[in-house]
């Protein structure tokens, strides 16, 4: 992969690919072996719940970045989809006993046909714009929230409970199937999203986000790739509440087509960056473990605060996220993130691996918030063994001019 | 004119609102021609050029692009039957930088290139236009006169048969508008009609085949350039009467 994809500060694909790979390859190896050696026997080792949850997120958030993130159109639809897929399978569950690997993709279909049948209405509109589409698609997850409470055949408001949810023996134990299923859903999701983004029509996209019309000029048939990205995101998003229903078992219109789904993956993939398929997972997976660790803290009030504080940073400091940050200062926020693992484990007050890793997480922010003047005054002044390598060295330089801030937000 | 023209507009009306922009202009372009395109703000050259490439609607009359039908069509296929144009104030991409904004071009215009040759070809457009220096620069970062030739390399990246050119010109040095003539020349020379909208009258002289005067929204003279802008009723419009009795 030689070409720079569109939407990829240009630093990242200078990388050699075979260390990507190998990275890549190992984090999903150690994560794809980790029920096995956790969860034996007992299911209810807090790690793979955690973990689980962090892939449900990184799935959700990646699906709504194929289309909002890229083709710039802020989409509040994300309940809806999200939810189309919690109750696919509570009605196949009900009703025809179904295998859970059967209703996932069921699920995707359902909630991909939605956003393809939605988006053919509301594409069709010549004056659409990104406002109108905001308000469209809010419109659709309240819209579905309203029917599920309204028709008995779907729930009728009183909620659903799932009881035995059937699926292969192989896949072991509850809590073992939904982080397997769960790691390939958010594989698969991450992995079409960064296919996406290198290929044309990634490119296509772009070219939307940026100026619809002069796209069109261009060549890029904008109204196919719109529904092509909303209907393959919103795929994703329903195939990963399709899985969700199976652990939150006690289902109503209410969570389900809320605006709890949207509300976050909105954050989490506007503070990872969404122009880059990396941002949403980053976001997802620092968001989720911050709210876990306050919540176990009991200090769910901190967590909202902590949100909106890192949100409001990050939209007026970064604006095009932390992974582009990330991208500039790869060094200084790996260092940052190893002290911060040897200062908790050293005085003791890690206690486990989430804690750990959330304050890594945290610390490796922290350096990417650094005002770029602030930080290239500490560049300057770092003695010689702190030049981890030349590459690290160049990439400072080439980011010493002051960048010019690409504009987001609604449109 | 011998040939079928390769670009072909007939009795072009454009309203918005009580405004008339456009009142049942016509023109014709031979294939490996330059047509100027000239008259005083106003007189509905850009309205003209946005209605032929399908920005908006027009509201009645026809363009005819190889013998087909292209107003009222998606500006993809407008794009995809090969006419490509650049805009009066540059409009590019902008988070994205030069070459990738030329690669889109590259992917989806007449040609639609494959991966492998996409980042070749952008590149080459970049060179071809003379901003082989800032391939990788953010486009926030390009100079008016570089935005301009971007354009150009974008619109070329399309590979069209049928070049519109806005005032790709309007604001250049001496020197820069030398070198911006010398390069639609040689696209000329690859066999790409154009349109030019101009107002510097030492390029509509040194370039165009043909020029055609567009005062109020209608067609008032067309011919060689020499002589038609000596036209009293050309001269009339962009001076006004009394001076051109005057002189």
């Amino acid at each position: 992969m030689t070409s720079t994809g569109p939407l990829a500060p240009s630093p990242l694909t200078r990388r050699p690919t075979a260390i990507k790979l190998a990275a890549a390859a190992a984090v999903l190896a150690v994560l794809a072996l980790l029920p096995v050696i956790e969860g034996t026997g007992r299911n209810s080792s807090y790690l793979i719940v955690y973990l689980y949850f962090v892939f449900f997120w990184v799935t959700q958030s990646t699906s709504w970045n194929i289309f909002s993130g890229y083709a710039g159109y802020f989409s509040f639809a994300q309940g809806a989809f999200y939810g189309a897929g919690v109750y696919t399978t509570v009605l196949l569950v009900e009703h025809l006993h179904m295998s859970i690997l059967l209703i996932i993709p069921i699920g995707g279909l359902v909630a991909g046909l939605t956003a393809l049948l939605t988006g053919l209405i509301v594409f069709g509109i010549r004056s659409l714009s990104g406002e109108i589409f905001a308000l469209f698609s809010l419109s659709l997850g309240l819209g579905f929230g309203v029917l599920a409470n309204n028709v008995n055949a779907i729930d009728g408001g009183s909620g659903r409970v799932l009881g035995q949810v059937s699926y292969p023996a192989w896949l072991g134990s509850v809590n073992q199937m939904l982080y397997v299923l769960a790691l390939v859903l958010a594989v698969a999701t991450v992995f079409c999203a960064r296919a996406i983004q290198h290929s044309r029509m990634g490119y296509g996209l772009a070219a939307i986000r940026d100026d619809e019309h002069v796209g069109g000029t261009l060549g890029v048939p904008t109204l196919r790739y719109k529904l092509m990205a909303f209907s393959i995101g919103a795929m994703f998003a329903g195939a990963s509440g399709a899985l969700h229903a199976v652990l939150i078992n006690f289902v109503t219109p209410d969570a389900a087509f809320g605006q709890q789904v949207p509300f976050y993956v909105i954050v989490m993939s506007v503070i990872g960056g969404r122009r880059h398929w990396l941002g949403p997972v980053l976001g997802a997976t620092l968001i989720y473990t911050t709210n876990d660790r306050l919540t176990n803290l009991g200090m769910v009030e901190l967590n909202q605060i902590l949100v909106g504080l890192l949100l409001t940073v990050v939209v007026v400091g970064l604006r095009a996220g932390i992974v582009v940050q990330l991208f500039r200062r790869p060094a200084a926020t790996a260092v940052a993130a190893a002290v911060a693992v040897l200062i908790v484990e050293v005085t003791g007050r890690g206690g486990d691996v989430i804690t750990t890793f959330a304050w890594a997480m945290l610390s490796g922010v922290a350096i990417l918030l650094v005002p770029d003047r602030v930080y290239q005054m500490t560049v300057r002044h770092r003695p010689r063994w702190w030049r981890l390598g030349r590459l690290t060295a160049a990439r400072d330089e080439t980011a010493s001019p002051p960048k010019p801030r690409v504009s987001g937000g609604l449109r | 004119m011998s040939a079928a023209p390769v670009l072909a507009c007939h009795d072009i009306r454009k309203t918005f609102g009580n405004l008339t922009a456009v009142n049942g202009a016509s023109l014709h372009l031979a294939e490996g021609e330059i047509l100027g395109l000239v008259g005083p703000n106003g007189s509905g050259k850009s309205t003209l050029i946005n209605a032929v490439s399908g920005y908006f609607p027009i509201d009645s009359g026809q363009v005819l692009l190889d013998g087909h039908r292209i107003d009222g069509i998606a500006s993809h296929r407008i794009s995809h039957r090969g006419l490509a144009r650049t805009y009066q104030i540059p409009r590019p991409l902008g988070s994205l930088t030069a070459l990738d904004n030329v690669k889109v071009g590259c992917y989806f215009g007449r040609r639609r290139s494959g991966n492998s040759d996409v980042d070749k070809e952008a590149r080459h457009w970049l060179a071809f236009t003379g901003l082989g220096a800032v391939t990788d620069a953010p486009v926030a970062s390009l100079t008016l006169h570089q935005r301009k030739f971007l354009e150009l390399a974008r619109a070329l990246a399309c590979r069209p048969r049928v070049l519109l050119l806005d005032e790709v010109l309007a604001g250049l040095n001496p020197v820069e508008v030398d070198a911006a003539i010398d390069v639609i020349g040689q696209v000329r020379d690859s066999g790409v009609s154009i349109v030019l909208v101009e107002h510097i009258m030492r390029v509509v002289v040194k370039l165009c085949d043909r020029v055609t005067v567009l005062a109020a929204g209608s067609m008032i003279a067309e011919g060689p350039p020499q002589t038609c802008l000596r036209d009293e009723a050309v001269v009339d419009a962009y001076l006004g009467r009394q001076h051109a009795r005057g002189a």
